[in-house]
């Protein structure tokens, strides 16, 4: 994703990497191991995401944190997504204003997908997703 | 634009992202008939329709595609076609 003035004065800053799994309890001692994360056990359910998430932080500076996804239901948005293929889902951004955000990629012509909503996850915090031209998923997390 | 010519448009749009033959598209397809129609194919879907027709979903818009007829209904309503017999 190309960054533009607009967005580096939005603070734009990496959060986490989304992934989809049928189970966050199955996955999430494998996920763990295999990228030297740390799970404190915590598994938040979002209903209006109709998702289950877990965050699993790095144990070395740098590595990004992984967010598990696990549907909730047959209606959940990333069901159908996990009976295709599950795995890599989406990238989050941390910004200073959802509005500027969705401003900037309305510009560019990005796929608004969910205008901003308050997010269990992140203690109310509100989030976005855009679809960007490029074929990504883009997850934007007001600070 | 005929509205046949918008619904025959949409489904060869939809074959090509949901990777099944435009003869299993009809208007009642939906994510609970075509296998390959999940939450980020359809986004897929609603790119290519932009492109094709020049016009832009707002995301209350890309929440009422839930079958091809829902989304000719809208394309109609965008490119100024009639409704579809």
């Amino acid at each position: 994703m190309a960054e533009t003035m607009e967005d580096i004065d939005n603070g734009l800053r990496f959060h986490h990497v989304g992934y989809v799994v049928p189970s966050i309890r199955d996955a999430a001692e494998n996920f763990a191991r295999s990228m030297a994360l740390e799970w404190d056990g915590r598994i938040i359910h979002d209903p209006r995401q109709t998702v289950l998430v877990s965050f699993f932080r790095p144990r070395a500076a740098g590595n990004p944190v992984i967010e598990l996804v696990e549907p909730v239901g047959e209606e959940s948005a990333v069901y159908r997504f996990l009976k295709r293929c599950g795995g890599l889902h989406h990238l989050c951004y941390e910004v200073d204003s959802l509005e500027k955000q969705l401003e900037s990629c309305k510009a560019r012509s990005d796929l608004i997908v969910r205008r901003p909503v308050p997010a269990l996850a992140f203690d109310g915090r509100r989030i976005a997703w855009v679809y960007t031209r490029t074929k990504l998923l883009v997850e934007y997390l007001e600070k | 634009m005929m509205a046949s010519t918008i619904f025959a448009q949409v489904r060869r749009i939809s074959a090509d992202v949901f990777q099944v033959p435009a003869e299993r598209i009809t208007a009642e397809s939906s994510p609970e008939t075509v296998e390959g129609w999940d939450s980020v194919q359809q986004l897929n879907l609603v790119l290519a329709l932009e492109q094709e027709f020049g016009v832009q979903f707002e995301p209350e818009e890309m929440e009422q595609m839930k079958t091809v007829g829902a989304i000719v209904e809208l394309v109609e309503g965008k490119v100024g076609g009639q409704v579809r017999a």
